[in-house]
């Protein structure tokens, strides 16, 4: 990036690369969301979208004086025009090729951005490649195909690259009012084109009266010429719902072997059609590419609620502004005081008569409405669908299942569900690492399921939701479930405290343990015991929880928990002498005030005892050297908390209120301080201390 | 005074502020805003100079009481304490002293260099004297101050 600046223009060339590099990152995820949306032909709409996205790209790369970026993506947007023009079909192959070249494109982005490695040959590569289509070769071959979305056509028995066996001639000519009643011809074809090679031919039986002509009535005769390893059967079952008796006649053609093979239309470059090598040389005037039919489609088009065609549409009318995080973070932080203010307005004015001053009380009461509301809307301008984290998993998932040889199915349910963008960036490894592992070792391979008595197919859900003050994410699957006996064995082995004795629930959580992996074999994609317990430490640091249910030969499921936003923590207030602290509720197991008899000593360290376990109590007061009103833990109040299974009681005075509370740093202003997590600011507008227990602890053991 | 500093371009201005009868001047650029003491919270295990922290607009800021740390004047905290917030090293820090006198602009030939001398603040952390209608000002490098050891304020292990 450096090389493209000069001297005093550095800093200013940075903060406009900055926003080049996000919207180009925006551009590829999107045009990487279209690319694996397509169920088959790309309609008109998602081709533009693809064509902007490109174009975009190229015209930033340019601008911002990246050329090398420039090359790949005018290649790039050349291919998508011709097919945006319909001067070229589209193959599906071209899904690969696309994708492969988004990935350079990323691969250079980073490269500029975080000085990452960029594979000269791989860019050279895909350029070549591009070149070579746009040329009307064929598209070449790239990454390996497969599962999922082909698994429709390989289940149905004939892929188009596997050679068809017959040759059906179809004829079938329509009621007139085929489109007035919705009637998609497209989908039809589409659906035959999965059963092998397709070629259709228009012939107009009934010209009619060209003055009274009506457009909206079909008046062809279709000729479709079919070559394929389907049956009769099938191709009727196609036209079931469309074709009434007698409309439509199927007839077998002497199959031609020489025609369908690839090196005979070599010689034959059709204008129309130079990249489906398996097509019959067709008669070229009337032979229409079933990508050209789409532009007519309009006609008869009732089916605009399809959920690609809506979700463009939205997406185009939906105006966003670019603003910089911390002008976000500091309208937030305003709204915070304003809500504050009001507070003590309200405290204030609560000590007047309400008769006298009604007028007064009730504005108040219409400020304290939309302070709310006003915060509300402020604290929603960070929160972004989780959309963006799970659009990256099919195409994961995809490449994975084709690597490990695996049929997988990704279901994800609740894309809208919205939490902060802080906890989108930090959540997007610890899931990928989750469903990798589903991949890797949860699911079985395609017979071990069948002999399991399981669809060959495994399924992998991702849900979020929002339930109550959390969002929880869920991945499950279908799989083998964890194997019990399995991972007690390896806990032992790694010297992790384990016995048969433990029940279900405290076994799962062992695979959490750092190093700890049971895959038999590691392989390259998960399995080297590093991981598991990044997960859970990543979700810790969100205040998050993870659970785990598993059953064996059924599935498991992996649930994590998370707070709205990084921002906000529920907590609980304790007073200690004058001071107020929070204490994180996801750290609190219970509260509770001990009689004189569960209290015992130790070598003069207090324990107390709640049901049958000896938990040291922390007298807070001692901890922080503070005065406390209640010194004896017998007269105050004992908070159990739990530290990743390790427990303590601390001593505090009084418990006050359960509240959410805003995280502000110490750190920014002042030095890290020794048992707290950072600080908030509480209603009176005083400041209060949110502890991090696990650091208690560690405090008041180097006390012992 | 007004004229002075409108007259001449090489004049620095300085907030002078009180403590135990010695008038001391900062780099006006580095004060913020200057308000009332407000209750502090108290920071655990801190040295007894550092109050604690305040919540200023939302801002968590740390204040610190100069006449604790130098062991001058009566740490009393009424209605006329001030606190000096100011701006140093990209950190908003309050600091409590016996009283706010004035914006004053010296020229450079107004400050003499500082002789070793029992002020209460080290002589390292003092630029110079400097003199204003027979009154001395002991002129304070406040960020060489501030982000000293021995303030504890920021954290020198990192």
């Amino acid at each position: 990036m450096k090389d493209h600046d000069q001297g005093a223009l550095d800093i200013d060339m940075g903060q406009f690369n900055q926003v080049f590099f996000e919207e180009c990152g925006e551009h590829l995820a999107e045009m990487e969301q279209i690319l694996m949306s397509l169920a088959g032909e790309p309609d008109d709409e998602q081709l533009n979208a693809i064509f902007r996205a490109a174009h975009s790209i190229k015209g930033g790369a340019g601008m911002f004086g990246f050329h090398d970026m420039s090359i790949v993506t005018h290649v790039l947007e050349t291919l998508l025009d011709k097919l945006r023009t319909h001067e070229m079909p589209f193959s599906s192959s071209m899904i690969d090729l696309f994708l492969e070249a988004g990935d350079v494109i990323a691969m250079q982005l980073s490269g500029y951005r975080d000085g990452a490695e960029v594979r000269q040959e791989a860019v050279d590569l895909i350029r070549a490649k591009l070149e070579q289509v746009i040329e009307g070769g064929e598209a070449p071959p790239v990454a390996p195909v497969a599962v999922p979305r082909e698994m429709t056509a390989a289940e149905s028995g004939a892929a188009a690259d596997i050679p068809a066996d017959h040759r059906f001639e179809l004829l079938f000519t329509p009621d007139p009012d085929l489109f007035q009643r919705g009637v998609r011809l497209e989908n039809l074809m589409a659906e035959l084109e999965e059963l092998g090679s397709l070629s259709v031919q228009a012939q107009v039986s009934d010209p009619g009266n060209l003055s009274t002509f009506d457009p909206t009535l079909c008046l062809t005769t279709w000729r479709f010429i079919l070559e394929t390893t389907a049956g009769e059967a099938e191709i009727r079952e196609i036209f079931e719902f469309v074709a009434d008796e007698g409309q439509l006649q199927v007839r077998e053609l002497p199959f031609d072997d020489r025609a369908a093979s690839p090196d005979a239309v070599e010689p034959q470059p059709g204008p129309l059609d130079p990249l489906k090598e398996d097509k019959p040389p067709a008669p070229p005037a009337a032979v229409i590419p079933t990508a050209a039919l789409s532009t007519g489609r309009r006609m008869a088009d009732t089916n605009e609620t399809a959920p690609s065609a809506f979700g463009r549409r939205a997406g185009e009318t939906e105006a966003s502004i670019r603003v910089g995080v911390t002008k976000v973070d500091q309208l937030i932080n305003q709204v915070g005081e304003l809500v504050i203010t009001q507070l003590m307005l309200a405290q204030t004015a609560a000590a007047l008569d309400p008769v006298l001053y009604e007028n007064l009380h009730r504005s108040l009461l219409q400020l304290e409405h939309n302070t709310r509301d006003l915060q509300q809307s402020v604290m929603s301008i960070r929160l972004v669908p989780i959309s963006i984290v799970f659009s990256r998993f099919p195409r994961m998932v995809r490449e994975l299942a084709t690597k490990l040889g695996k049929q997988v199915e990704l279901k994800t349910i609740g894309e809208t569900t919205e939490l902060d963008k802080g906890l989108i960036e930090k959540i997007t490894d610890p899931l990928t690492h989750l469903v990798r592992n589903c991949m890797d070792h949860a699911l079985e391979t395609p017979e071990v399921r069948v002999a399991a008595g399981k669809k060959p197919v495994g399924t992998i859900i991702l849900r979020a939701a929002q339930i109550g003050g959390r969002i929880v994410i869920t991945v499950i699957d279908d799989g083998a479930g964890l194997n019990r006996e399995k991972i007690l064995n390896k806990a032992l082995e790694h010297g992790i405290p384990a016995s048969d004795s433990m029940t279900d629930e405290e076994v799962w959580p062992l695979i959490f343990a750092p190093g700890f992996s049971t895959a038999e074999a590691v392989t390259d994609i998960s399995g080297r015991g590093v991981g598991m317990d990044v997960v859970l430490s990543n979700v810790q640091s969100m205040n998050g929880r993870v659970t785990i249910s598993s059953e064996p030969g059924k599935g498991t499921q992996i649930t994590i928990s998370l707070p709205l936003t990084l921002a906000i923590l529920d907590g609980l207030s304790v007073a200690v002498g004058d001071d107020k602290f929070i204490i994180p509720l996801n750290s609190i197991v219970e509260s509770l005030q001990p009689t004189m008899g569960s209290l015992k000593t130790v070598n003069g360290k207090k324990l107390v005892q709640v049901r049958g376990d000896y938990i040291p109590i922390i007298p807070l007061f001692e901890l922080f050297h503070l005065q406390a009103q209640v010194a004896e833990a017998e007269k105050g109040v004992l908070v159990l908390i739990d530290v990743e299974g390790e427990k303590a009681a601390l001593l505090v005075d009084a418990l006050l209120d359960e509240h959410q509370v805003v995280i502000k740093s110490i750190e920014t202003n002042y030095r890290k301080v020794e048992g707290t997590a950072g600080a908030t600011i509480l209603g009176d507008g005083r400041v209060a201390l949110i502890l991090d227990v696990a650091s208690l602890l560690q405090m008041h053991k180097k006390n012992m | 005074m007004q004229t002075e500093s409108e007259t001449t371009q090489a004049a620095s201005e300085y907030l002078t502020f009180m403590l135990a009868n010695e008038t001391y001047g900062i780099d006006i650029l580095k004060v913020q805003e200057i308000r009332g003491y407000d209750t502090v919270t108290h920071i655990a295990n801190a040295p007894e100079f550092i109050k604690g922290v305040i919540n200023l607009r939302g801002v968590i800021v740390p204040i610190v009481d100069m006449r604790i740390k130098f062991k001058v004047g009566e740490p009393t905290y009424h209605e006329f304490t001030v606190v000096i917030i100011m701006n140093v090293l990209d950190r908003v820090i309050g600091m409590v002293v016996d009283g706010v006198s004035d914006v004053v602009a010296l020229m450079p030939e107004q400050i003499r260099p500082a002789p070793e001398m029992g002020a209460a603040l080290d002589t390292n952390y003092i630029t110079g004297l400097g003199t204003q209608n027979d009154q001395m000002l002991i002129l304070v490098d406040i960020e060489k101050l501030m982000s000293s050891e021995e303030m504890q304020l920021i954290d020198h292990s990192r």
